[in-house]
């Protein structure tokens, strides 16, 4: 899968960050997602574009986000869309990934400084 | 690069423990985003010979998806999380659920249940009819 292959492995728990940015601006379907998450990322994050799906499902169980089948141009799809859970998990998430990136560009800033 | 075959891939994801609700839905959900990318590729101008393998690179490789299941428990069916409880329950559920298992058959297979009774019926009939035209004639004779 794309993901495995062109993400390095502190990748871990990016994507799930960016599925919840996503769906919190508005509801979409899979392939969507996909195509959204290369184009805000400048093709620098490709995710999987099968193996998002149990991605979703994961966090559909776990309370973070619902489904609802939709009829849309004569196709049904599968949209996903953020719980309250949700929320507070991207907030979550969104503080930890924020510091993280502070912490890394003070050090490659001034690797020297302890 | 072949088509993806979604309902052989539904098997490989039922093998490896996930319920059978989970496994159509996800092989759905793959086979609708399967055909997006393949009207991507028609639009972006790919020779018809190759949109298939294009739509397929782009998907991934089942046993990539399947992996991505496996990582996840929670999408298992409750007998592969709590195997030890699925031990003691299944067993108690097969035991209390055999008494009325005829009557699901039943339910299940009502076409056959009824042509069955009906073809029993009429052997019967045509058995009464048979024993009473000798009866008849045993009387007149």
């Amino acid at each position: 899968m794309r993901m495995a292959q062109s993400n390095p492995p502190f990748m871990t728990g990016i994507p799930e960050l960016l599925l919840l940015r996503l769906l919190a601006h508005r509801e979409m379907y899979g392939y969507e997602l996909v195509r959204t998450v290369r184009l805000t990322t400048g093709d620098a994050i490709t995710l999987g574009e099968g193996v998002i799906y149990p991605a979703l499902h994961s966090l559909e169980r776990q309370g973070a986000l619902k489904s609802k089948r939709k009829e849309v141009e004569g196709r049904t799809r599968v949209y996903y869309s953020l719980t309250a859970k949700g929320q507070r998990r991207l907030a979550r998430l969104q503080g930890e990934w924020q510091r993280i990136q502070a912490g890394v560009s003070a050090a490659l800033e001034n690797p020297g400084h302890a | 690069m072949p088509e993806p075959d979604f309902v052989a891939f539904q098997r490989c994801l039922l093998q490896q423990g996930a319920d059978l609700r989970y496994a159509k839905r996800l092989a759905g959900e793959l086979a609708e985003h399967y055909e997006d990318l393949r009207h991507e590729a028609e639009r972006a101008g790919i020779s018809p010979g190759e949109v298939a393998g294009f739509a397929a690179e782009r998907l991934g490789s089942a046993s990539n998806i399947s992996a991505a299941v496996r990582q996840r428990p929670e999408l298992r069916s409750w007998s592969y999380r709590y195997p030890q409880l699925a031990r003691l329950l299944l067993p108690l559920a097969f035991a209390a659920l055999l008494p009325v298992a005829p009557l699901f058959a039943g339910i299940n297979h009502a076409e056959s249940v009824l042509r069955w009774t009906c073809c029993a019926m009429l052997s019967a009939i045509f058995t009464a009819v048979l024993l009473l035209c000798m009866q008849l004639s045993i009387a007149l004779a």
